[in-house]
């Protein structure tokens, strides 16, 4: 099944691009051969679009089923945390981008979305977080991602492609680093989309 | 509003090859809808069926911060609300999809102080549905020491 091929004009240079991108990531398409021009890049850094807080906090925390009143419980949290602070595992959330804004939304600032490859289907394989200051209510996050590595083109259960390693460091308003977190992600194609 | 009443576990109670409660959690399609609306991920294989069958997958399928949350919660329901997270590294080696239902274990591996002479513990933590581990994570965390 092919969604969405476009028309093809034979004298296109890019006659054969991949079928449009609708994972909503704006997929950068391109070659494996351009994708290690790119190695050792950064992206400009992204700023979060809101603050981290409390509302968003207890909903993550309500889907999660987290008890955590460290989450849940103003003064808990200020007894013992100085305030109110944030799951580390929706460190992410904090700087993904709104889908909708007045002034146009912005896209996913990740490398491993905006790197030229092939692959049009997108799926995370690994992850790794180091922590060292907690998320608190009132922070705006911003992150810098770097590209680390692109891998020989590879083939799963899933597809084929190849899989993408990043670094991206994540800091609060104050310039503190609160988190580095090396990431894995495999950007593929099916055996239906050629 | 009730206080969950989680304990808090003390590093120097902690010892290497203690097994955890085990965390189980129904991951229905109405979950993995809240995890998109909570965690802003709108990537349509987390909450488009069709999307997520053109991917490869057999349905919607949660994503990577729900495997971190879920990871973080078998450490925190029971080692307790002052607990900091330090590291985590999870392999998703299958997917957690909407209709599954997932256990998480976990086990420590290391007790120790760090150079600050913070209490550090080391666990591995296996997250299974009914077929499959789905995410295999290791973790290192804070715990509070004994005064005295």
């Amino acid at each position: 099944m092919s969604i969405n091929r476009q028309e093809t004009d034979m004298n296109d240079p890019h006659a054969n691009a991949s079928p449009r991108d609708e994972s909503g990531l704006n997929l950068n398409i391109g070659t494996y051969e351009e994708a290690l021009t790119w190695i050792g890049r950064s992206l400009d850094t992204a700023f979060g679009d809101v603050e981290v807080n409390a509302p968003m906090i207890q909903y993550y925390c309500s889907a999660m089923q987290d008890a955590n009143p460290s989450y849940w419980d103003r003064d808990f949290a200020a007894e013992h945390w100085g305030g109110q602070i944030a799951p580390p595992g929706m460190l992410q959330t904090w700087i993904i981008p709104l889908q909708w804004r007045p002034d146009g939304a912005r896209t996913v600032s990740a490398m491993a979305v905006k790197v030229p490859l092939p692959g049009d289907k997108p799926i995370n394989v690994s992850t790794e977080f180091e922590y060292f200051k907690p998320v608190r209510v009132g922070d705006i996050l911003n992150v810098t991602d770097r590209l680390i590595d692109i891998s020989a083109e590879k083939t799963t259960k899933l597809g084929t492609g190849h899989f993408i390693t990043t670094v991206a460091d994540y800091r609060n308003q104050r310039g503190e680093l609160v988190a580095t977190n090396t990431n894995v992600f495999f950007r593929y194609r099916t055996a239906s989309d050629d | 509003m009730t206080k969950p009443a989680l304990a808090q576990i003390h590093w120097d109670d902690v010892a290497a090859g203690f097994e955890l409660p085990v965390v189980s959690m129904e991951v229905t399609y109405k979950v993995c809808i809240l995890h998109v609306g909570a965690g802003w991920d709108y990537m349509p294989g987390h909450h488009n069926p069709d999307y997520a069958r053109a991917q490869g997958q057999p349905t919607v399928f949660v994503n990577t911060l729900f495997h971190q949350s879920f990871v973080d919660r078998v450490v925190t329901d029971w080692a307790g609300p002052l607990t900091f997270v330090n590291r985590r590294r999870i392999a998703m080696k299958g997917s957690i999809c909407a209709g599954d239902r997932i256990e998480g274990r976990g086990v420590v591996k290391r007790v120790y102080a760090s150079d600050d002479g913070d209490g550090r513990v080391d666990l591995d933590i296996v997250v299974r549905n009914q077929t499959m581990d789905c995410c295999i994570a290791e973790c290192t965390v804070t715990l509070p020491r004994r005064r005295g």
